[in-house]
Order: structure tokens, then C-alpha cells, then sequence
């Protein structure tokens, strides 16, 4: 297993809060959302019929903060990547770790956390 | 024969005392003498008479129905100067004579007019009564200067009706701080905070020395030589009991006539109820112990003496939206023994307090958010022994479920505290009488019709108990801002909330979902006519990016194109748009213009600039297009200029948003070409004048439009649409399309307040769309000066190094 390598992704301050941003890492299509405290990174595809979760809008359902898809309101969870409204046993979105430092964002070189765990 | 019963007051101890006699069986001939013209009202609700929430008719308790269907004989406009005990008789002012067998008294209080120099002077008012409420309403407005003497609960009621009304408020306020009875200082300063938020200026320490001016008021001199400009003033310093009746009689009195626990005075045949008795030394003010001695005199007085009034636990509400106040029991914390747990928070202009002593709970302040005032006022009624809820003194645990926190409680809990209404009172209402909604629990059991702020818990007991509950028309906007629009509308103005973050994180959750947001979003651009903070995280995709978001992710854009009308020019750059960016679907839409379909997002900014158009509004709720015919530009049966008058009123209301999407069109005669009787607003031409039609449809329904109102000149139909366009911005629900609009508020509404209002009123509604348009702009313009990566993806800075998306260096 190869030593995972945190790698600086850009400034936080182009991360406007709680609004997504796209980018192109390993091949994937990433959104990467500031939710203010902490920045989150999930695959830019909604399970459903893969719309683009960089377009949805922060919201939350019942304390758990989400992402709605901007095609068919999806609510997706930001933590675990499942679709919680409406309620379905289906795929998650993949999400990777993410971090915040010196006002930098940083993504893990690697493996996504679903294929990490 | 009948016993005679005479009442004198017409007020609410009086008139709720003879409601409860008659529940039990008696044989009175009841006869209410009032000097206040009217049937019994609300006194409670004279605030929101003043405020404009309430009409008159709203706050009646008693219609004269009432009195005529139970036998009581009304003496309304009778005062009485005399009661002779010896011969049992009352004597009224008029010069008539009444015998008795019974007396109640209930005269209630009056309001204390201090001996200031100047106090009879014209403009000079106090506020306990409707005609009170009636002078003070026709004698304010815009421009009017107002002083309010005292800062308790009726002065600074009375001072945000005022200001509701127009006026510039100050209130003087003799204390230290506001609401020095029911508040300790910090909390009247937190209050005095939300208050000046509100608009309202607060004087505090100000001692008024006289009133001047010639006749009419002028101005408020206090003591320190200040002298304040007014041409209103409301007295609200105090009441005082309205005993001298019963003193002059030789009944036992102190302040107030004297009772006992039956409601008993010193004679056998004289009972007193309300504000004018005085129990144990104690006074009354509020109408919750009122109901309490009500009961027990109904059963005393019926031969059925046995409950008893025991006293009451002061507790106050202040009824101002937005400055939420509750106080109860005894809040000094200097007392020995006692312990005193608080809250502040100055930011939100939260601030709580609970004295407790041997853990239970003495007193309580509650500043700023007053929503779980029902749990303080339980625990401070039961003693409740409060060690195992310390950790969760002041948040409780939020309810596992819906419905759990109204299940949580007893029966006997009190729900409305203003009419004595328990829970086990509503669930029974429920059972026998099939109450489901809020409307008829007011009806059978009077919950909810006092100061109204149990409402929303009636509601959630409605929810959780009655099998058919049916939801009140006035809606919540979503779960996570439990509050209607109207309420939201007022609460964005009068607290002066500018962002979609600071309503969340003061009257919602905090984060808000894609529900609320965007119809947040709308509400604060409205309110403050464009002047709100633009939080792009709160609006929906296409209003970030403006344009459409399509099923692939790609988007549509449609340039605006006033009246359908184009250029060779135009078609050309289009035409080389298209191809420049491999668009893969070019389109003429149902809207007379041309749609660019597929687009990818970073290319948007792009397209822009070589098309050099502007937005075509196509993404989002707003003015979408004016579809015009060709009209007597070139039309055979044009009557009109189509055309031109098209493309001016796409001008005119061009870049601004509206509750949901708008779509107008001009024809030229009545053959109607560009389909004008079914869109949202509509001019027909016909031979020397236009018709105006609203809230027509051609959806998935299709719904003609009504006729706003016919006119002569081109000028004037383009005003007609203005008004209602403005107005329908300003109280349009969220989503609403005009078409649901004309039909909730009704036509004969719609015209009374757009073109058959004031000239006032339509200039206010003329000037507040101007002050929007003046500030709105061409959205696609945004591509000059982009937010960070706002279309492209960010790309990985090589080598680690990490740079500020700038203007300069933005993907354009
Ligand atoms: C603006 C305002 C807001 C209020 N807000 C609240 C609130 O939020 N919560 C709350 O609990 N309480 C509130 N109150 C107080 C509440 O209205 C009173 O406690 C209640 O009305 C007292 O009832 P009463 O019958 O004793 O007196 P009243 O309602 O005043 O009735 C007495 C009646 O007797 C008449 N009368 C007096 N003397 C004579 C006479 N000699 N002959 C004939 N008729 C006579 C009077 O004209 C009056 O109509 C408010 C009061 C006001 C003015
Ligand atoms: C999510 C679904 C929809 C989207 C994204 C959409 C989008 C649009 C857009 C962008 C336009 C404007 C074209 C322009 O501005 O030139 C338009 C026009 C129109 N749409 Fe839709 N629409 C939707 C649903 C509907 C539905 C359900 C109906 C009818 C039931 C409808 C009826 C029309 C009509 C009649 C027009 C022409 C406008 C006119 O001439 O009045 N649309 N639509
Ligand atoms: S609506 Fe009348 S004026 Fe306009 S094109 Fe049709 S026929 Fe001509």
C-alpha cells in the first residue's frame, strides 16, 4: 500500500460557503463542498441518474447536513454518501477525505474512503 | 319570581362571569349596564386593532345575537354614578333607576392619567378602550411624530401599533429600563435593543415635566429641559382600579373593592369581579386570574359557593412580533436561598433567566425567544421539583417524534393561558364535537382567541389528536423556518434581516434546505426592493449560473429578445454562436426567441460575450418574456402599436424576479395573435384603448385571464400592468403563479388595491418597483467580474502552489 500524500488543491477562499466546486482528480469528477467548519469531497454523481451534485444546494434533513441534486432533489447525505430522502437502499456516493490547513484545501492522493474502508 | 341580576360593566370579567352563571342552573334575569357603547370586545387584541392585524369586527366576544339569544338586556352607553344599598337600586348618569336583587360589579380599571401640565391638551390620549384604539388609528400615519409615556407592556404595545402606522415612535420611559415590573435590568436592555431594531426610539430615565402647545399637543418637555417634538401622545402610565363606585356605596375598599375567596364584598348581596377587586392585598392586570375569579363567583353566586380563588402567578407576554417577551413569578435574584441560571446571547438578542430555589422554579425572564414560555409557566404552577432536568434547564431535549412534545404533557396542562383552556379541554372539544381545525377550536372552547401565541401549540395537538386534522390555509414556508410568508415578510422587514443565513440562524435551523432558500432568497430581494445581501448559496443552480440546468448537467441559454423582435444581425451571432460552441440543439421556443440547448457550463460566460445579449430570464422566476404581434406596425386589423408597446413594458420589467415564472404579451385588436388572454399579465388594443387581463394560463391548465381594468392611452395600460406586476411581487406567495394569485385574493381585491387604490398607495407600489429596477441589472453580465470558479472546474494547482481566483486571473 503506497503512503498516502495529502496534495494542496487550491485556496479556500475559492470555495464560496456552502456552495459546490467542481474538479478533475484521478480520472474522477469531484465536487468539494466548505461547509464552513470543514470541506467535504464526494463524487460528483448522484446515485439516482447521476446528476451533478456540484449544482445542488446544502440542506439538511433532520439535523444531517445534505446536498439536494438539482435534477431530481435527491437528498444525499455529506458523511455517509447515502441518499436519505427519499429513503432508498441504494448505492452511496463515494466520498474521499478532506482536509483544511493554513487555509488550503487538501485532497488524500490515493484511494476513496468507500474503497479505503 | 325571578331574581334580579345587574351587572355593571360590559367588559370581559363582566360578560365572562354571566357566560359561566349561565352554564349553571340559575333563575336570573341578568341585565348589563356598560358606559362603552359597544358589545363585549377583546380588550387584549385593542393592540392588534392598532397594529392593522385586526379589523374591529375581529376582537368581538359577545354579538348582540349573544345577548338576545341567552335574555340579557344590554344597557350599552349607561353609566352608572350610583348604587343605594339600602334600597337596592343602581342609578345611571342619564337618570335612571334600577332595582336589584344581586350586584356585580366589574368595572374594570382605567388608565392613570398623571397630573402633567398639559394633559387635557387636544392629542393627548391614554389607550385602554376601542374608541381609544379608533381615535389614535385616524389620528396617525406617515409623517406624524408620536411619544409613548411609559415603557411597559401597553406603552410599548401601543408604540409599535403606532409606528406600524406610519409614525416616528419614541417612547419615554421613567425607569431605568423597559418593563420594569416584569424585567430586571439586563433583560429591559436586551428588549430596549430589539426595539430600536424594530425603528422604535427608547428613552429610558426621562421624567416628562409638561405637554405643550397651543390646543393641540406640540411637543414633550421633561424635567431635564429636553423638549421632544410631537403631535401625538399616548399616556400609558399605569391603571388604576375603578372602585370609587363601590367606595361612595360604603362597600369595604382599599385600592380595589375588597373580595374574598368566594368573591364576596361586605355585603351579602354585592359581588365584584376583574380589575376593580383587590384579593389579599393583590391587584389584577392581565386576564388569566380574571377567568379564574369568574368560575368561582359563577358558582357562588348560583347558591353553588364552594371553589375558592386562590390568588395567581403573575405572568406576562408582550405582543409585539419579533421582540419576543415572557415573564413570570418573582425574577430577583438577590433574594436569599435563591440560585439563578441565565442566558445571553447578544448577537441574537436572546436572553433567558430562571430563578429557582430548592430546584424548583421561582421566576422567569424569557428576551428575545419566549417559545418554550408553557414549560416555565407549568413548572412555576406545579412547583415542579426540577433535579433531574438541570442539565436541560433552558433546551429541552428535543422531542424523539412528532407529536411527542404535545403527548408529553399532562391533561391538565394549561394551553391557553389567556382563556384558561387545558389540553385535556381540546382533546374532549376534539372527541365530542369533531373539532379539526384551528378555526373551530376557537369557536367551541376559545383557545387560541386570546393574545393568540398558543396557537401553535393547539395546532400540534390538533395534528397529533384529531382523525380529520385539516391544515389552516396560512402555511408554514418548510420545517426548517416554521413560519407563513406573510410572517416572514414582516419578520425580513421589521427586524430588519437583509441575508437568507440570518433568518435561518435566527427564526429557523440554521441551514435551511432547496426549499426554503430560494423562497427566502425572493422574500429578502423583495423586501428590501434589491437592496438584501446575495447569497448565491441559497438560490438554485440556475440562478448561480443563469441558465438551465438540463437532464445531462449541460445547460440552455436564451438571450432576451424585447417583443420577439430580431435582427439579421442577431440571428447572425447566433447562428455563430452555435457553431463556435458545437451547441447540439438550436430551438425557436413557445416564447417568440431562440434557445442554445446543450451547453456546457464553462462556456457559458463565453457565449455571453460573443453574443453580447442580454439574459433572457429563461432559468428562473421572473419576467420571462413579453410576446408581442405584430400589431398595426404591419397588421391589416392592428388597432395598436403591438410592437413598440411590448418591447417597452419587456423594459420596464426585465431583470426582476418575481413568486414564480411571468409571462406577458401585447397583441394589437382583439383577434388575440400572440395569445394575450392567457398569460400572466396581458394588453389587448382595441380601437382608442387597451384592456388589461391578469392571471391567465395556458399550462397544463388553461385559465383566461380577467379583466384588471380598460384605458385609454398606451401610458396608462403600461402603468396598470406596473401596478399589478409590483403588486403582485409584493404579495404573491413563493411559487404562486398569477393565475392562483388573482384567484385567492379575488379580482374585486386585486383592483381595489392596484388601479382603484389612492393615488398614494399606487405611487408607493411605482416607487418601490422603480427603487428594484433601478438596482437590478442584466445577470449575464456577471461574466465581467465571476466568482470564484463560479463556471469552470478548479484545476489543481501544479506543484502545490495554491492561488486566489481574482478577476484577473478568472477563466474568462
Ligand atoms: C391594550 C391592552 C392590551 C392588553 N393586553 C393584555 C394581554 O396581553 N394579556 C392580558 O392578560 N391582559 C391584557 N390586557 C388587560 C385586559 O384587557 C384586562 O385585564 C381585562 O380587560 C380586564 O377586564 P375587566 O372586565 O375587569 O375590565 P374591562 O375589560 O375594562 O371592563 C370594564 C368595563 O366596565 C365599564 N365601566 C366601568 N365603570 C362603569 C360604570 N360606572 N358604569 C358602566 N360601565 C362601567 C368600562 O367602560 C368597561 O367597558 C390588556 C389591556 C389593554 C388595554
Ligand atoms: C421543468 C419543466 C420545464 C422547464 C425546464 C421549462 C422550460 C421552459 C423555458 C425555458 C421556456 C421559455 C422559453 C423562452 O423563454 O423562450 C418555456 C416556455 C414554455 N413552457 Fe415550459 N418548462 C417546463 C415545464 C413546462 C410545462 C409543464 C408546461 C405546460 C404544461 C410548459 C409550458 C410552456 C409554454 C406554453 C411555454 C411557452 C411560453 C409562452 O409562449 O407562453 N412548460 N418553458
Ligand atoms: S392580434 Fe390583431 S393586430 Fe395583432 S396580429 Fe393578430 S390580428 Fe393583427
Amino acid at each position: 500500500m503506497s503512503n498516502p500524500q495529502w496534495v494542496p488543491i487550491t485556496a479556500i477562499e475559492n470555495l464560496p460557503l456552502n456552495e459546490g466546486r467542481s474538479l478533475h482528480w484521478q480520472g474522477l469528477d469531484i465536487a468539494l463542498f466548505n461547509l464552513g467548519a470543514r470541506v467535504v469531497a464526494v463524487e460528483n454523481k448522484c446515485p439516482h441518474q447521476h446528476g451533478p451534485l456540484v449544482d445542488g444546494m446544502v440542506s439538511n434533513v433532520e439535523g444531517r447536513v445534505t446536498v439536494t441534486c438539482p435534477l431530481h432533489t435527491r437528498r444525499i447525505c455529506l458523511d455517509t454518501g447515502q441518499i436519505i430522502k427519499p429513503a432508498t437502499a441504494g448505492p452511496c456516493v463515494r466520498s474521499f477525505p478532506a482536509k483544511i490547513e493554513a487555509g488550503v484545501v487538501l485532497l488524500q492522493k490515493g484511494r476513496s474512503e468507500a474503497e479505503a474502508a | 319570581m325571578k331574581q334580579r341580576l345587574a351587572v355593571i360593566g360590559n367588559g370581559m370579567a363582566g360578560v365572562f362571569t354571566v357566560e359561566q352563571i349561565l352554564k349553571h342552573n340559575h333563575d336570573f334575569e341578568i341585565t348589563i349596564f356598560g358606559d362603552e357603547t359597544h358589545v363585549n370586545y377583546n380588550r387584549i387584541l385593542l393592540s392588534s386593532v392598532l397594529a392593522g392585524e385586526k379589523e374591529v369586527d375581529d376582537i368581538v366576544l359577545n354579538d348582540i345575537d349573544w345577548y338576545r339569544a341567552n335574555d340579557i338586556q344590554a344597557r350599552l352607553g349607561l353609566r352608572i354614578d350610583k348604587i343605594d344599598l339600602a334600597n337596592k337600586t343602581i342609578h345611571s348618569a342619564q337618570g335612571c333607576t334600577t332595582t336589584f336583587d344581586k350586584l356585580l360589579i366589574a368595572t374594570g380599571s382605567s388608565a392613570f392619567r398623571p397630573p402633567i401640565d398639559g394633559i387635557d391638551k387636544q392629542g393627548v390620549f391614554v389607550f385602554r378602550t376601542l374608541d381609544d384604539a379608533k381615535h389614535l388609528l385616524a389620528l396617525s400615519g406617515t409623517g406624524v411624530k408620536a411619544v409613548v409615556i411609559g415603557g411597559g407592556l401597553l406603552g410599548l404595545e401601543a408604540a409599535r401599533g403606532l409606528q406600524l402606522q406610519g409614525c416616528e415612535v419614541t417612547v419615554l420611559h421613567l425607569g431605568t429600563h423597559l418593563m420594569d415590573r416584569q424585567l430586571d435590568f439586563t433583560g429591559g436592555q436586551f428588549l430596549k435593543r430589539k426595539l430600536e431594531s424594530l425603528g422604535i426610539t427608547v428613552i429610558c430615565k426621562a421624567s416628562t415635566m409638561a405637554f405643550t402647545g397651543a390646543g393641540h399637543v406640540e411637543g414633550v418637555r421633561l424635567t431635564d429641559g429636553r423638549t421632544l417634538d410631537a403631535n401625538l401622545v399616548v399616556v400609558a402610565a399605569g391603571i388604576k382600579p375603578n372602585s370609587g363606585l363601590a367606595r361612595s356605596a360604603g362597600l369595604d375598599v382599599n385600592k380595589g373593592i375588597v373580595v374574598n375567596e368566594y368573591l364576596e364584598t361586605s355585603h351579602p348581596d354585592v359581588f365584584a369581579v376583574g380589575e376593580c377587586t383587590e384579593f389579599n392585598g393583590q391587584l389584577f392586570g392581565l386576564v388569566a386570574p380574571i377567568w379564574e375569579q369568574g368560575k368561582v363567583l359563577a358558582a357562588t353566586i348560583t347558591g353553588n359557593r364552594g371553589p375558592v380563588f386562590t390568588g395567581y402567578t403573575p405572568a406576562t407576554k408582550l405582543k409585539i412580533m419579533g421582540a419576543d417577551v415572557f415573564s413570570a413569578g418573582d425574577f430577583d435574584d438577590q433574594r436569599d436561598g435563591v440560585e439563578c441560571v441565565r442566558l445571553e446571547d447578544p448577537a441574537l438578542g436572546i436572553y433567558k433567566k430562571l430563578i429557582l430555589r430548592d430546584n424548583k422554579l421561582e421566576g422567569v425572564i424569557l428576551v428575545g425567544d419566549a417559545s418554550d414560555d408553557h414549560r416555565f409557566m407549568d413548572w412555576l404552577r406545579n412547583g415542579t421539583d426540577l433535579t433531574d432536568q438541570r442539565r436541560h434547564l433552558l433546551s429541552p431535549a428535543a422531542a424523539a417524534g412528532p407529536g411527542e412534545d404535545t403527548a408529553a404533557l399532562p391533561d391538565t396542562h394549561t394551553i391557553c393561558g389567556c382563556n384558561g383552556v387545558s389540553k385535556g379541554a381540546i382533546i374532549e372539544a376534539v372527541h365530542t364535537h369533531g373539532v379539526c381545525t384551528l378555526a373551530q377550536l376557537k369557536d367551541k372552547t376559545r383557545a387560541a382567541t386570546g393574545c393568540g401565541s398558543c396557537a401553535g401549540l393547539c395546532q400540534s395537538l390538533l395534528k397529533a389528536v384529531a382523525p380529520d386534522y385539516a391544515e389552516e390555509k396560512a402555511k408554514v414556508l418548510c420545517e426548517c423556518v416554521a413560519f407563513t410568508q406573510d410572517q416572514l415578510r414582516e419578520i425580513i422587514r421589521s427586524q430588519k434581516l437583509k441575508g437568507v443565513q440570518e433568518v435561518l440562524d435566527i427564526y429557523g435551523n440554521g441551514i435551511g434546505c432547496e426549499v426554503c432558500k430560494p423562497a427566502l432568497s425572493y422574500l429578502v430581494d423583495v423586501v428590501w426592493q434589491g437592496d438584501h445581501n446575495e447569497d448565491r448559496s441559497a438560490r438554485f443552480i440556475n440562478d448561480r449560473v443563469h441558465a438551465n440546468i438540463q437532464k445531462d448537467g449541460t445547460f440552455s441559454v436564451i438571450p432576451r429578445m424585447r417583443g420577439g423582435v430580431t435582427t439579421p444581425a442577431e440571428l447572425r451571432k447566433i447562428a455563430d454562436v452555435a457553431e463556435k460552441y458545437n451547441v447540439p440543439l438550436v430551438k425557436v421556443t413557445g416564447s417568440q426567441r431562440i434557445d442554445l440547448l446543450g451547453v456546457k457550463k464553462q462556456d457559458l460566460p463565453h457565449i455571453w460575450e460573443d453574443l453580447g445579449m442580454r439574459s433572457g430570464q429563461g432559468y428562473t422566476k421572473g419576467v420571462r418574456m413579453v410576446k408581442t404581434c405584430v400589431g398595426s406596425t404591419f397588421c391589416r386589423f392592428g388597432t395598436q402599436d403591438a410592437i413598440t408597446t411590448g418591447v417597452e413594458l419587456e423594459r420596464r420589467l426585465e431583470d426582476l424576479f418575481t413568486p414564480h415564472k411571468t409571462k406577458l404579451a401585447v397583441v394589437g385588436c382583439p383577434r388575440n395573435c400572440a395569445e394575450a388572454t392567457v398569460k400572466d399579465i396581458g394588453l389587448i388594443g382595441q380601437e382608442g384603448s387597451w384592456q388589461i387581463v391578469v392571471g391567465g394560463a395556458a399550462g397544463k391548465g388553461v385559465r383566461k385571464a380577467d379583466l384588471l381594468i380598460t384605458v385609454e392611452s398606451t401610458e396608462e395600460a403600461l402603468e396598470a400592468a406596473s401596478l399589478f406586476f409590483q403588486y403582485y411581487r409584493e404579495n404573491g406567495v413563493y411559487l404562486e403563479r398569477t393565475y392562483d394569485f388573482v384567484e385567492r385574493l379575488g379580482m374585486e381585491k386585486v383592483r381595489r388595491d392596484t388601479v382603484y387604490a389612492t393615488d398614494a398607495v399606487k405611487q408607493g407600489l411605482l416607487d418601490r418597483l422603480q427603487r428594484s429596477k433601478d438596482r437590478a441589472s442584466d445577470a449575464w453580465l456577471e461574466r465581467h467580474n465571476p466568482r470564484p470558479f463560479q463556471f469552470a472546474p478548479i484545476e489543481v494547482a501544479p506543484n502545490g502552489l495554491v492561488q486566489i481566483e481574482t478577476e484577473e486571473n478568472a477563466h474568462v
